[in-house]
């Protein structure tokens, strides 16, 4: 914790621009390059550099890219918002022209400086499925009253089970099957998602834990009921995970036969095993994150940045992603291009009973909320 | 901004010298410059934009598409709806609370002390509307002030929650919109002869008859432009309804906003923006019309 | 209901108590904006829990007072700068326009008068939406016609000066044509039957007998581009002003160091509200 704020201090003071250069601008106002620059269309620079996740940007997106715009790639990846930023901050200087970090992360990108507004103009932003623009707003990608993110994917976290040894039908699964007493010891959790996942069922409307957010009364007193059921509930768990490899193992090696799962994973999953684990959403809702897509301040092939962006979020460019990593892109109509498998998963899940509605986002968390939040995980772990 | 009267005085001399001096054309330039490139153009532009329809990326064709959406959309409709209602009922609040004020400053009180009261009505206003708000929130929120006394005093049992509703947002508006209601009250009641209400007395009226025959009739102006500016600013207002009201309940800006910023919909957003426009001026259109005024007297 | 009419103790004091309600009405959200300042704790609600001035002079996170935030006091500044930039072209171009309604005739007089008032009966929020409509289409046509891109034109602190300034000149014409029109031309005309040229007559009699206007209309100008939201909202770029920062705190709910800046906020508006006030004494020594 302390760590990183020692870094978002560095990094605001590293992008404090000068009043002075802005003053010189508005009064000066003599030298040309400052009011404007030449138009990039046609420009000869056709190079970008990436910062991506992990099993985010295929070499397949990287040729199709090229083939379609004449622009190489140069992709840098990593494996946490945490270590995109953290890098980011020490990389001033160095040109970074678009990074994925995850909306609800954004806060903290926003607070040391290190992205630039977007211009919606230049956006194609009617690609994007309708309702995601108001929610990666609300999740964080509005910043001083601008848009300084565009949403890219979305993923939910659901519950996988072994098909051979459980039987669960959409609209019946529950979250509550997780800690039924047949499960008892066969379950497998991510700690944080388990702890969110009992502050939800508390009332299971969520609307409980919607007010955690606004003071930490509330998160204090939900946090302390939700940790109540998990302590009660700690020896149900067989395994906790933490990454995708784990929750992998924790089913194939670990003998697991039900646990929250990732739904990329779980799709990995269920193509290794032959459909034998399975992904569901219980009839709650699932928890639903959104990724984005963002240029840094200090890009430097800005125009380039924007084709990636409108590139990735038309349904070919979508539908590969997809495709790739298991999650789902923000884009409109990727599924109708995707291979038969893939868009039906996603027709499965997604076309009955307003499940798309019905998901619950991981909202942007206050400063204190992280904090009250880590403090009870501490709790639950040690307990 | 309390203090301006009409242009009229000058009007008389105007006619005489048919061309424009080198001088006077000078002297204009920096209006023209300002209400063509700041004012009307904008404003054409916006209506331009509002008419059109996005074939694709910059490319466009005319339509009315963005103003039949708005009618057949119910929740623009509504929206608007809502916004106009609340801005009226805010209106009408306003005018029932600050009329006693205004005429208590206006008619009860005399000399130093009358002034001070009148600064003391006017101060809050240079704060800016933020900090209101601000101040607002800090009253209405659940562990806020008002909530923490009510449990205090024992006549709640737990922290009640009083932000984000539609009366929060009316206590804010009201509060909003005071100053705009009290001053062209209080300037207008000032010029009420005492010996009229004195006189009302002598007839043998009472409060209520001498209040309907007399000070009224006469209030009327100051009541009319107070309306007026009241019912414009809250139409037109964005930080309240956002910070105060309730998450269901949209203020017609706020859809604005969403239109331009989130959605990047210039096109719609242009159309209600226009559309807020024409209500907006129309409203003062008819507030003038009927109350005999100009926009000149009531910006006084 | 008048003091010359005797009415009954009772609703006297009736009367009386409803206005000292008023007046807690609407002082309340102020005073509690300036005590919670000062509240030791981390959010700006309650319980009380003592005094402590962190949130003014702070270092050290989560603590950081306004005078160590240096987002706010960058904010600060990009406010103040836009402030002046707009009162010192909002006086010198509503000053022009007190001459030119005042002094001058030409043709549409009328209209342009008219039009110089729309600024008071549009609403903020749209004033700045086709402030940014028509910028973006003027970047876009210069971009078509001649391959450059005009980045001043996108949102931005020019686009956000320009945006208030738009308004505000509208106050600046109406003060400063108030009060030249209380001058008394005769006073210039004996200047220039003493040999003065008619700029040296303005600069020397007219201009000073105007200065209170204008500092007047200086003051209210800058006071309202500080705190303007609405135009400011839809026009700002990566480099945001007070308000705009403000907002966003508050939103995401903010540590009293919101409360300590609008303190100071209050102060200073309130201080140049009063100096406005003795400046433009002799003429509104009765409110009109």
């Amino acid at each position: 914790m302390n760590e990183t704020l020692k870094t978002l201090t560095t990094a605001r003071m590293f992008t404090r621009r000068g009043l002075l250069k802005n003053a010189a601008m508005l009064l000066g106002g003599a030298s040309i390059p400052l009011l404007g620059r030449k138009s990039a269309a046609g420009a000869a620079s056709e190079e970008i550099s990436v910062w991506g996740w992990q099993g985010q940007i295929s070499d397949q997106m990287i040729t199709a890219f090229k083939e379609d715009t004449g622009i190489q790639i140069r992709l840098v990846t990593y494996r946490s918002n945490a270590e995109a930023l953290d890098r980011l901050v020490a990389a001033k200087g160095e040109t970074v022209d678009l990074v994925f970090p995850t909306t609800t992360a954004l806060k903290g990108w926003h607070a040391a400086g290190l992205l630039q507004m977007l211009d919606e103009s230049k956006l194609q932003l009617e690609r994007i499925r309708p309702g995601f623009l108001e929610k990666s707003m609300d999740l964080g990608a509005r910043y001083r009253g601008r848009r300084y993110a565009m949403p890219f994917n979305w993923g939910v976290e659901g519950v996988a089970y072994d098909s051979h040894r459980r039987e669960y039908l959409p609209g019946k699964l529950s979250w509550s099957d997780l800690w039924s007493d047949i499960n008892r010891g066969l379950m497998t959790v991510r700690p944080m998602s388990a702890l969110m996942v009992m502050a939800l069922m508390l009332d299971g409307t969520g609307e409980r834990l919607d007010n955690a957010y606004q003071n930490p009364e509330n998160a204090n007193e939900v946090f302390a009921d939700a940790l109540g059921f998990a302590r009660a509930y700690k020896s149900h768990v067989h395994q906790f995970w933490r990454d995708s490899q784990e929750l992998r193992a924790a089913f194939l090696e670990q003998g697991c036969v039900i646990g929250q799962a990732w739904e990329g994973t779980a799709a990995a999953l269920s193509e290794e095993s032959n459909n034998r684990f399975r992904f569901l959403l219980p009839k709650e809702g699932g928890l639903a994150w959104q990724g984005a897509m963002a240029v840094p301040a200090q890009a430097k092939n800005v125009d380039q940045a924007y084709q990636l962006m409108n590139w990735l979020i038309s349904p070919k460019a979508a539908a590969l992603y997809s495709a790739h990593s298991g999650f789902h892109s923000a884009a409109l109509g990727a599924e109708g291009e995707m291979d038969g498998a893939g868009s039906k998963r996603f027709r499965d899940l997604y076309q009955q009973e307003n499940a798309l509605e019905n998901l619950y986002w991981w909202k942007a968390e206050p400063e204190w909320f992280a904090a009250l939040k880590q403090k009870a995980l501490k709790e639950y772990l040690n307990s | 901004m309390s203090s301006v009267s009409t242009l009229s005085a000058t009007e008389g001399q105007e006619r005489k010298i048919p061309i424009i001096k080198l001088g006077t054309f000078l002297l204009m330039l920096p209006l023209l410059l300002w209400l063509f490139l700041l004012i009307i153009l904008p404003h054409v532009d916006l209506l331009m934009v509002s008419l059109r329809e996005k074939l694709g990326y910059r490319e466009y064709a005319f339509s009315f598409q963005n103003y039949i959406e708005f009618f057949t959309e119910p929740l623009y409709w509504n929206t608007f709806v809502r916004t106009a209602v609340m801005s009226i009922i805010a209106t009408v609040i306003t005018l029932i609370v600050g009329f006693p004020i205004s005429y208590y400053i206006a008619k009860v009180m005399k000399g130093k002390k009358r002034s001070l009261l009148f600064m003391m009505c006017l101060i809050p206003f240079w704060v800016s509307e933020l900090v209101r708000t601000f101040g607002w929130m800090i009253l209405l929120r659940e562990s806020g002030v008002i909530s923490s006394f009510l449990q205090w005093a024992g006549i709640v049992d737990g922290p009640v929650e009083m932000l984000y509703n539609d009366a929060s947002l009316m206590v804010g508006l009201v509060y909003t919109s005071m100053l705009f209601m009290v001053v062209p009250l209080v300037s207008v009641l000032d010029t009420l002869d005492d010996s009229l209400i004195e006189a009302g007395y002598d007839l043998g009226g009472n409060t209520f008859n001498i209040l309907r025959e007399i000070v009224i009739p006469h209030a009327m102006p100051g009541i009319a432009s107070g309306c007026i500016v009241v019912f414009m600013l809250t139409l037109g207002n964005y930080l309240t309804p956002t910070l105060l009201g309730g998450k269901d309940g949209l203020w017609f800006t706020e859809q604005i906003y969403n239109q331009f910023i989130t959605r990047f919909n210039w096109e719609s957003g242009s159309a209600f923006g226009f559309l807020l426009l024409i209500l907006s001026s129309a409203i003062v259109f008819v507030g003038l019309k009927l109350s005999r005024q100009t926009l000149a007297d009531t910006v006084k | 209901m008048i003091p010359s009419i005797p009415q009954s103790k009772f609703s006297t004091r009736l009367y009386a108590a409803y206005v000292t309600l008023f007046f807690l009405y609407l002082a309340a959200p102020l005073v509690v904006v300036g005590v919670f300042a000062f509240n030791d704790s981390l959010f700006p609600s309650m319980p009380w829990n003592g005094i402590t001035f962190d949130w003014f002079l702070g270092t050290e996170s989560p603590r950081v007072g306004v005078f160590h935030d240096s987002q706010l006091l960058e904010s600060i500044g990009y406010s103040a700068f836009i402030a002046i930039c707009v009162t010192l072209m909002a006086v010198a171009v509503g000053t022009c326009n007190a001459f030119l309604f005042e002094r001058h005739s030409f043709p549409f007089k009328n209209i342009l008068y008219i039009v110089a008032l729309m600024p008071l009966v549009v609403p903020g929020v749209i004033l700045g939406i086709s402030m940014l409509v028509f910028a973006n289409s003027l970047v876009n046509g210069i971009e078509d016609l001649f391959g450059f891109e005009l980045d001043i034109l996108r949102p931005g602190l020019f686009l956000v000066i320009l945006g208030q300034f738009a308004f505000v000149t509208t106050i600046t014409t109406l003060v400063i044509s108030a009060r030249l029109r209380k001058f008394d031309t005769s006073l210039e005309e004996a200047a220039l039957n003493l040999g003065a040229t008619k700029w040296e007559a303005v600069q020397t009699i007219t201009l000073p007998f105007l200065k209170p206007a204008m500092i007047g209309a200086g003051i209210v100008c800058f006071l309202m581009s500080f705190e303007n939201f609405n135009t400011t909202l839809m026009l700002v770029g990566s480099d945001s002003p007070l308000t705009i920062t403000m907002f966003d705190r508050l939103k995401q709910g903010s540590t009293p160091a919101l409360n300590a800046a609008s303190l100071m906020l209050m102060v200073v508006s309130g201080g140049l509200a009063l100096i406005s006030v003795f400046v433009q004494r002799d003429r509104t020594a009765a409110p009109e």
